[in-house]
């Protein structure tokens, strides 16, 4: 059973990868072209990269606290994987991925190609970006300013 | 010089004996009953008492383990990181098995912990 049939219909996959947490977000972005272009190359079509963002791992990967996760979303064929992963295992940032595949016989013009998303992780660095966490990120403003100045009056 | 030994041993050959797997007798286990409430014998006691779970996946249509939903598969995961049995769970087999690959894969991406330690 080849997959040259007049539909042309393609395997649609899905890729996680983990990124090394220090990586700025050029970097990342770096990682994400890459595969999109291995993607293209190979006759595939890239759907979506989500980024998950920074989070921190249930154990140690590389010997650090946290990841960059990004999720990769695409259509394509049996050897397409092999030379995501390929390439995957090349790039230094990259510490896991795993692919898994999500359907078989998708039609390539039922699922258009989507905007990427960027989501923020849950690591209270910057405090900003951090909905998920609702503990430590309060200690903005903490008597900081309980100085016993007298007030200087003109 | 009785006939002790031939008398009806061979009769209870296939009876109760053969009876442990409980999914057998509980009949249209069809992911509804889940098996819960099937024979007593070999429950711990630890979680079903007899109630009838049902099994999310088959109740929810269309819903199916996803390895990237940590929040859904923590679920299925003891403090320290196990899979729950299936008669602990309500999950039906099917299901079992996908929870269970499901958890090995997030294990592997760092989601959920092999061994997480109970402080």
């Amino acid at each position: 059973m080849t997959e040259q049939s007049t539909a042309h219909h393609l395997r649609e996959y899905e890729t996680i990868f983990l990124v090394k947490p220090d990586l700025t977000d050029e970097g990342v972005d770096r990682v994400k072209e890459r595969v999109r272009g291995i993607v293209n190359r190979e006759g595939g079509k890239l759907i979506r990269f989500t980024v998950w963002g920074k989070k921190k791992t249930m154990y140690p990967v590389s010997k650090q606290p946290r990841a960059i996760y990004v999720h990769a979303s695409y259509l394509g064929g049996h050897a397409l994987v092999a030379e995501v992963e390929r390439n995957l295992r090349n790039l230094d940032e990259v510490t896991r991925w795993l692919s898994v595949k999500v359907a078989d016989d998708v039609d390539p013009e039922s699922r258009p190609v989507q905007e990427d998303v960027k989501l923020a992780g849950d690591v209270d660095e910057a405090r900003g970006p951090a909905p998920e966490r609702a503990g430590p990120a309060r200690d903005g403003i903490e008597g900081e300013g309980l100085d016993e100045e007298a007030p200087e009056e003109a | 010089m009785t006939g002790q030994f031939g008398n009806g041993n061979g009769s209870r050959g296939d009876g109760p004996r053969g009876g442990g797997r409980g999914g057998d007798r509980g009949g249209g286990g069809m992911g509804g009953a889940g098996g819960a409430g099937g024979d007593d014998d070999k429950r711990g006691g630890r979680g079903g008492f007899g109630r009838k779970k049902v099994c999310r996946f088959c109740a929810e249509k269309g819903s199916h383990p996803d390895f990237k939903d940590q929040a859904m598969l923590k679920y299925f995961v003891t403090e320290r990181g196990k899979i729950i049995p299936r008669r602990i769970s309500g999950n039906c087999a099917k299901h079992q098995r996908q929870v269970a690959v499901a958890i090995k894969r997030a294990r592997g991406l760092a989601l959920i912990p092999y061994n997480a330690l109970v402080g």
